[in-house]
């Protein structure tokens, strides 16, 4: 209300002080390098140091000024502008990167939410094979040997690493490609009772995106939004990842590279028709990567196919664009054991991703800039994948084991296993996302705020149409588990709807400038049954990102400024499907067990229960951060300081629940072997009523996730003589990960004749502090002259520390075999059988556990040739490094560092 | 037996008698002194019997009335002056850990002079030794590393054996006698606070042959055969071993389809205890853990009751150092009839039980991953007379990687 009346007042104003005004002129304001319209941007007329305008969404501003007047134009963080007043494009030019400066480092993005970003330049410099090579450029990050034989999921603002059950980070960093999501919701790709390290080191169902399957090479720029994202974006928790790729250009490219595991080859093309306004671009790219060189049996292979067409029209209301995206991802893992050292038996594992994509993304914006209607944005993807699983392995037994087989509940005979056989498990996955998002941005017109109000909605479908996991139970891979095939195909789809609002507010007065980006994002999952607590649940999630600017002060020919931000937000990630519809558990119990010489005659009988292990009281994920930071700008030598909490008390978390199962224990004492003409009957067998406590395994909200820490950036302006300019930038982490529901646990041993018949409920399972600090100083020089560029980076960990929280030895309740819950007390603890639920943790565990300092020094070279179509790069990380041995308990440990080396060649036609 | 010593002891009554008209016999007083073992902790003689034979007349003089005295318990007898064989027999209770626990002791002294001569009288002390070992059941064969499938040489683990002979020339009842695997692995040596070693072996697992006292009689020289799992291994897997003839088997009863065990009606199955692994049971096929047969003394309630024990150890961590706790059964070395140690040749660290038990050890493995282990088995020596050599002395007493006894 008040800025309306503000506004009005001085619109009213500016009509009488310039009843004498003769033109009326209309200005677009550009970032000089980037070209991207400058949003807020000052506009003072002639002397006079008030604003007069403030630029549109656009980088538009319309002002009526005197004959012969100069405009100011100003924006924090860049040169301040006077020109003469003209109709048309105004450039302002960046403190920070001049015209043409080579960024080889991630920078902190100018917007109020914390972010990285990165452009075209460091990538060629970084020369990656895969997105996930990037995150070294990230506060927090060092470079890491590429492991591309496993999957590589993300981690934001993390110390240490949880396991599977704390995967709600890397699961809610959301991808965005083009404004595509790329959808994990439906990924269900995971060898169902998976024991061997073939299946288990390639499951990342519930964690997120591969990011061996993104390729860099049509990346422009990307951003790594670490702080509080704009409410445009759900189905997060902890980060955003915005990748934009290349559009338009006139250019064959190609990339080799090799490295000490991998070769990529790369070509791409792009064709553009300016008049027309009309482009497209096509990419292909190949990745062979090897966990050894040596090893021709391990290894992964990446294709990818892209053509992006991007069309613009202008007509006298609208000026309108359409981009149409078609992608295809093919990731390929295999894993062999050498038959030659496995008795000639076969052991092979293969997974392949085939995912096609087509994103359409449709922007309209009027022409007549006075309108409100800023505005309109709708994008329409889709994607398939046709996943694969095959595990093939010969099984030879050591000792009789039995299969159960029957699909139903109730009581059926098992199957006795062949000593040997070849078992086949296949998973076939189709994960189907389809994502329609219609956004419009509204702007009060303005000549002292500038103002933008986002509005916007969005649905995602995610569907599997697979036939899950295929296998014969009767040649099982992983003999006596009580695994079934499941067809996946029959899940419904997940329904997510979304609506946003956000406000972005900027207005610069006599004390600074004020920036605001307020919005709320509700979500809604749909098609669930009633039965779900989800069903009826909406989740809102209020974010908030305010920044202020004190006035540019002078030092010496140069200027600063100081910028103060503070954030905070909500953050809510839906459970995928196999949260929601997870695999039946089967309780196999064996009643019978008659033992023949002769093989027709033994009789193995089983009480099968199908358990539902579906959590309907489960609920989404959700992280609430705050965050306040500093950026100051003191003559183009800029640091950004942030300090961030983050706390998800509602993880994901694969949980044991125990409960008593009757079945009948069988007397076989009476029969005579010797009599039988077939299996004993056991209609007339004497039999115990027995119980067992057994678990199955249910998804709950029972992992906490908590995240302290500071970002810093430094990034130096280039020091002209010298072409170098100096980045340091680097993190402390510190990162609790703790159960955050009571967990079930029954004792394994073995008193009397049968398992301790109690299972323990104990409050606290685990907890971890991990800590860590590191800086990395990076050094850069850019010869034009010579085209030559090159990087040393030394990147120091000063410490990494790990401390488990003490937790008690006590259970809190445990539970009977009648499956009643009973409160712990101390003389218990004597109890023959009850002694076995006090856990053995002792005071040493709850040690610090301090990894002290070690440095790496990495150095990169790129230099370019005729003309620059040739382009050589190659990199050596850890080339020398400082890793010396230490101490722990008298113990000396040693820290080996090799050295990993790249090269690289691109030619740009 | 016992009439045999009164028959003698009537003869030595008669030739005394007959004697002593010729010439007088004077006595004199023979100071007893028994010892407790001195490893033990809050020892105490619940009973002794002392028995002196006079080797020229063969009397039998009986002394029980012991008091105690200073760290040991006392009596005084008066005998005939001459050479006395001395043997002392009793019961004494003590401590492992925070438990008490009972034993049986003896003791013997040869050739001990009681005279009169001199002021002070002869004295005989006599330190009791716990290791109670009944001389006659011993494991005569471990077969741990069980075989592999001919072609692919892969583990075939169901066909693992211990025989179990009576090397004595007396019938031994084999009833309730227990089978026990080593809780601790002599690949890997710890710290264990409190350690109960030089008293008490504790154990992972322990089955006890089933019977009613008289139900599993042993002749001298007799073996009993314990499977793993009694059945024709060699229908299944031609390289394995018959061993449906097994007296005894190892049965898991689990409603587990993982953990399923075939139960054959024709060989009985051990009782079992204890095991802390809910899993089937298995010998280690590496040769880490070791095996022992024991006396039990007591009933099963009071084992889970009494002979539990909790300890702290120190892991050496390629890392650092931590203390861990970790649990079991003890049981007392006295209670233990026989022991081998079994260990990996090159990985030797410790033995698990005290030198009392077994002084050394014997394996099939040279490396951790030596895959000729498999199919080699561990054999007692025989001596000329075809007796077992049994001293207590693995090394001594065993050969190393045999070809199992029983494969054909």
């Amino acid at each position: 209300m008040t800025i309306k009346r503000t506004s009005l007042t001085l619109l009213l104003l500016m009509v009488v002080t310039t009843i004498n005004a003769q033109t009326k002129i209309t200005g677009i304001v550009l970032d000089k390098a980037t070209k991207d319209p400058m949003i807020g941007a000052t506009i003072a007329v002639n002397d006079n140091k008030n604003v007069a305008a403030v630029t549109d969404l656009d980088g538009r501003f319309t002002i009526e000024v005197p004959n012969q007047a100069t405009v100011t134009i100003a924006y924090v963080g860049y040169k301040t502008l006077v020109e003469k007043a003209h109709d048309g494009v105004y450039l302002i030019e960046s403190q920070t990167n001049a015209l043409g400066e080579v960024v080889v480092t991630a920078q902190e993005s100018q917007q109020l939410s914390t972010s990285s970003v990165i452009g075209r330049h460091a990538m060629d410099h970084l020369q990656p094979s895969s997105f996930g090579d990037m995150m070294e450029l990230v506060p927090g990050g060092r470079a890491q040997d590429p492991h591309l034989t496993s999957p590589s999921t993300i981690s934001l603002r993390e110390a240490g690493g949880g396991d599977a059950n704390y995967a709600t980070s890397s699961l809610g960093t959301s991808f965005m490609i083009d404004g595509a999501p790329i959808s994990t919701n439906a990924n269900m790709q995971h060898v169902s009772g998976g024991t061997d390290s073939q299946s288990l080191k390639r499951d990342f169902t519930n964690q997120g995106v591969d990011m061996r399957t993104i390729s860099t090479d049509d990346i422009e720029r990307v951003e790594i939004v670490r702080g509080i994202p704009s409410v445009e974006y759900g189905d997060l928790t902890s980060g955003l990842v915005k990748i934009e790729r290349k559009r338009g250009g006139n250019n064959i490219t190609a990339r080799l590279k090799a490295d000490m595991g991998s070769y990529l080859f790369y070509v791409g093309k792009g064709l553009e028709w300016q008049p027309r306004k009309l482009s497209i671009n096509l990419g292909a790219d190949y990745l062979d990567s090897r966990i050894d060189p040596r090893n021709t049996l391990e290894n992964y292979k990446r294709f990818t196919l892209s053509a992006r067409l991007h069309k613009a029209w202008s007509s006298e209301r609208f000026s309108t664009s359409l981009a149409v995206n078609v992608d295809y991802t093919g990731s390929f893992d295999n894993d062999k054991t050498d038959p030659d050292l496995n008795e000639g038996a076969v052991d092979t594992y293969k997974s392949s991703y085939n995912r096609w994509a087509i994103a359409t993304s449709f922007g309209l914006k009027p022409t007549n800039h006075d309108s409100w209607f800023k505005a309109l944005n709708a994008t329409l993807a889709t994607s398939l994948d046709n996943d694969n699983i095959k595990r093939e392995k010969f099984i030879q037994l050591r000792r009789a084991t039995i299969a159960a087989t029957s699909m139903q509940p109730g009581e059926s005979d098992a199957v006795i296993l062949p000593y040997s056989y070849t078992a086949q498990h296949r998973v076939e996955g189709k994960p189907f996302n389809l994502f329609l998002k219609v956004n419009g941005k509204l702007q009060v017109p303005s000549t002292r705020i500038s103002n933008t109000l986002l509005v916007g909605v969005d649905w995602n479908v995610d569907k599997n149409y697979g036939k899950g996991q295929i296998f014969d139970p009767t040649r099982p891979l992983y003999p006596g588990m009580s695994g079934r095939p499941r067809d996946i195909s029959q899940i419904p789809a997940a329904h997510t709807l979304s609506l946003y609002a956000e406000e972005t507010l900027k207005t610069t007065i006599a004390v600074g400038t004020v920036e605001l980006v307020a919005g709320v994002r509700g979500s809604h999952m749909m098609n669930l049954s009633s039965r779900y607590a989800l069903s009826s649940r909406f989740y809102w999630d209020p974010r908030v990102n305010v920044g202020w600017t004190f006035p540019q002060f002078n030092v010496g020919n140069d200027v600063g400024y100081v910028k103060l931000t503070a954030g905070l937000g909500q953050h809510t990630k839906m459970p995928t499907i196999e949260h929601l519809y997870p695999e039946a558990a089967y309780i196999d119990l064996v009643q019978l067990n008659y033992y023949n010489p002769n093989d027709a005659y033994k009789r193995i009988n089983i009480m099968t229960y199908v358990i539902d292990p579906t959590n309907y009281d489960l609920r989404a994920a959700r992280n609430f951060k705050w965050e306040i930071g500093t950026d100051v700008n003191i003559a183009g030598n800029r640091l950004s300081v942030t300090y961030f909490r983050e706390n998800m008390t509602s993880g994901f978390r694969s949980t044991a629940i125990y409960s008593p199962y009757d079945y009948k224990l069988y007397d076989t004492s009476g029969v005579d072997g010797s009599t039988l003409d077939g299996p004993p009957a056991i209609e007339d067998m004497p039999f115990e009523a027995v119980r067992e406590l057994v678990a199955h395994l249910r998804y709950s909200n029972g992992s906490q996730t908590k995240k302290e820490g500071v970002e810093y950036t430094f990034a130096s302006r280039r020091i002209e003589k010298i072409h170098t300019r100096l980045t340091i930038n680097g993190a402390w982490f510190r990162t609790v990960h703790r159960n955050s529901v009571a967990l079930m646990e029954r004792p394994s041993q073995v008193v009397g004749d049968k398992q301790i018949p109690f299972v323990g409920i104990y409050k606290d399972i685990e907890g971890y502090t991990d800590e860590m600090v590191n800086t990395n100083f990076t050094l850069d020089t850019d010869v034009p002259r010579l085209k030559l560029g090159f990087s040393i980076s030394a990147q120091c960990l000063w410490y990494t520390s790990n401390q488990r929280e003490p937790i008690s030895n006590y259970p809190d309740q445990y539970i009977d075999l009648d499956g009643n819950i009973h409160s712990w007390s101390p003389e218990l603890a004597d109890d023959p059988y009850l002694r076995y639920l006090i856990r053995n943790n002792t005071e040493s565990m709850y040690d610090l556990f301090k990894v002290p300092f070690s440095m790496n020094v990495n150095f990169k070279v790129t230099k370019k040739f005729f003309n620059d179509h040739l382009h050589i790069a190659m990199f050596c990380n850890k080339i020398w490094d400082y890793t010396p041995s230490y101490e722990r308990d008298g113990v000396t440990i040693r820290r080996h560092v090799t050295p990993y080396f790249g090269l690289e060649m691109n030619i740009k036609l | 037996m016992i009439n045999r010593y009164i028959t003698l002891f009537l003869a030595a009554f008669l030739t005394l008698a007959s004697c002593s008209n010729d010439e007088a016999v004077l006595e004199a007083p023979l100071r007893i002194c028994l010892q407790l073992p001195m490893n033990l902790e809050n020892a105490t003689l619940e009973q002794a019997d002392v028995t002196l034979v006079n080797i020229e007349t063969t009397a039998h003089y009986s002394v029980g009335d012991f008091k105690h005295e200073g760290n040991g318990y006392v009596a005084t007898a008066v005998v005939p002056e001459g050479r006395y064989n001395v043997t002392a027999s009793g019961n004494i209770s003590y401590s492992i850990g925070s438990t008490v626990t009972a034993t049986n002791v003896k003791a013997e002294a040869l050739g001990v002079e009681v005279t009169n001569a001199g002021s002070a009288s002869s004295v005989v002390t006599l330190l009791f030794n716990n290791y109670n070992a009944e001389a006659g059941m011993v494991i005569e064969e471990v077969f741990f590393t069980s075989s592999t499938f001919s072609g692919t040489q892969r583990p075939y683990t169901d066909d693992q054996y211990l025989i179990l002979t009576n090397n004595s020339d007396h019938l031994i009842y084999a009833d309730s006698l227990a089978i026990v695997e080593s809780k601790f692995q002599s690949d890997m040596q710890w710290e264990l606070t409190p350690d109960l070693m030089k008293d008490a072996v504790t154990v992972s697992w322990l089955y006890l042959i089933p019977g009613n006292g008289t139900s599993v009689p042993v002749e001298a020289g007799e073996s009993l055969i314990i499977a793993l799992n009694a059945k024709n291994h060699t229908l299944i897997n031609p390289n394995s071993i018959d061993l449906s003839g097994a007296q005894f088997e190892f049965y898991d009863v689990s409603p587990n389809t993982e953990f399923f065990d075939e139960d054959n009606p024709d060989a009985a199955n051990l009782i079992k205890w204890y095991s802390d692994l809910w899993s089937y049971t298995m010998l280690g096929n590496k040769g880490t853990k070791s095996y022992g047969i024991v006396r039990m003394h007591c009933d099963y309630d009071s084992f889970v009751e009494n002979n539990y024990y909790k300890y702290n150890y120190l892991v050496n961590a390629a890392w650092g150092t931590y203390e861990s706790t970790g649990d079991g059964y003890f049981i007392p070395n006295s209670w233990v009839i026989d022991w081998v140690n079994l260990a990996i040749m090159n990985e030797w660290a410790w033995n698990v039980a005290s030198p009392m038990l077994d002084s050394g050890w014997t394996y099939c493995a040279e490396t951790s991953s030596d895959k000729s282990r498999y199919g080699l088995s561990v054999i007692r020596k025989r001596d000329e007379s075809g007796r077992l050599v049994d001293t207590n002395n693995s090394t001594n007493d065993f050969l190393p990687r045999q070809k199992p006894s029983l494969s054909n």
